[in-house]
């Protein structure tokens, strides 16, 4: 096993978009810090490049963001990259996946029992977006959302352990929570789409295991 | 699944004083206007049954005071 990340960014629609563009902020401080990782980015994220480099490289993290079912998670538009046949690529591995769903059978099926561990939702990965803004950047509503989930992997990356990290990923959801229901004027439906994704985030696995 | 015209009321209420700007990035079901949304919930297809099942679950953690707990042990 690697001290490497493999991060996958597919990026076709809103949804992609951003949460790629979020991704790649944390790309960002694995560079500052020096932190080896591959992403495959938009339509290279595939299941048979994403399948050879998990073999050959062997990465310890695993920080997947793409759409997803309970069973699967997809790279590019349509292409499933892991579904719960692959349960042996995950042995000993730490897998955040940034999208629907997958805690609810994917995550529990291959990280119950394995040594690696799984943080996901349960429920839809859910967000607001401010359609008057061109780019994720200037977005500050859709940050709400994003940076706690961000927090996730950052965490993973300082050395923290799993739970540790699911732990900081949902304060994070509490602190912009509290922060919403205080302004005055907070927009009605934020605060319940992010405890959707609070009330979602799930840990299988190994809570204690270290990047 | 079929809700109540209650049920379906209170949340086109909630909805529809979302601001115009926003919209809702539901996974791969895919972004949402709220002129949308208040369709989707009239209509009961599944985007409307996602929101209507996540305002029910907010609602539910209010009630329950497992919201109020949460934030309080942040």
């Amino acid at each position: 096993m690697n001290k490497l990340i493999l991060i996958t960014r597919p990026d076709f629609d809103h949804t992609t978009s951003y949460i790629s563009y979020y991704a790649g902020l944390v790309m960002k401080k694995m560079d500052d810090q020096g932190i080896p990782y591959k992403s495959f980015d938009g339509k290279n994220a595939v299941r048979d490049e994403i399948h050879k480099f998990l073999l050959k490289k062997d990465p310890k993290f695993l920080f997947l963001n793409g759409h997803g079912n309970k069973d699967s998670i997809e790279g590019t538009k349509g292409n499933i990259i892991f579904d719960t046949t692959d349960k042996d690529l995950f042995k000993g591995k730490m897998v955040y996946a940034r999208s629907c769903l997958l805690g609810q059978n994917f995550g529990k099926e291959i990280f119950q029992h394995n040594d690696g561990c799984f943080i996901g939702y349960v429920n839809p990965f859910i967000f607001f977006i401010d359609d008057t803004q061109s780019h994720p950047s200037r977005d500050k509503i859709a940050g709400y959302y994003l940076e706690p989930s961000n927090e996730i992997a950052l965490s993973i990356i300082k050395g923290n352990s799993a739970q540790e990290s699911h732990d900081r990923g949902r304060k994070a959801m509490l602190k912009n929570m509290k922060k919403l229901l205080l302004e005055e004027n907070h927009p009605a439906g934020v605060v319940e789409a992010l405890w959707n994704n609070f009330d979602g985030q799930v840990l299988f696995g190994d809570g204690e295991i270290r990047f | 699944m079929k809700y109540s015209k209650d049920v379906k009321e209170l949340i086109t209420e909630r909805i529809s004083v979302m601001p115009s700007n926003f919209k809702l990035s539901i996974g791969n079901y895919g972004t949402f206007s709220k002129e949308q949304l208040l369709q989707s919930i009239q209509d009961e297809d599944k985007v409307g049954l996602e929101v209507i099942r996540m305002q029910l679950n907010f609602i539910n953690a209010l009630t329950s005071g497992r919201f109020t707990d949460a934030l309080n042990n942040e």
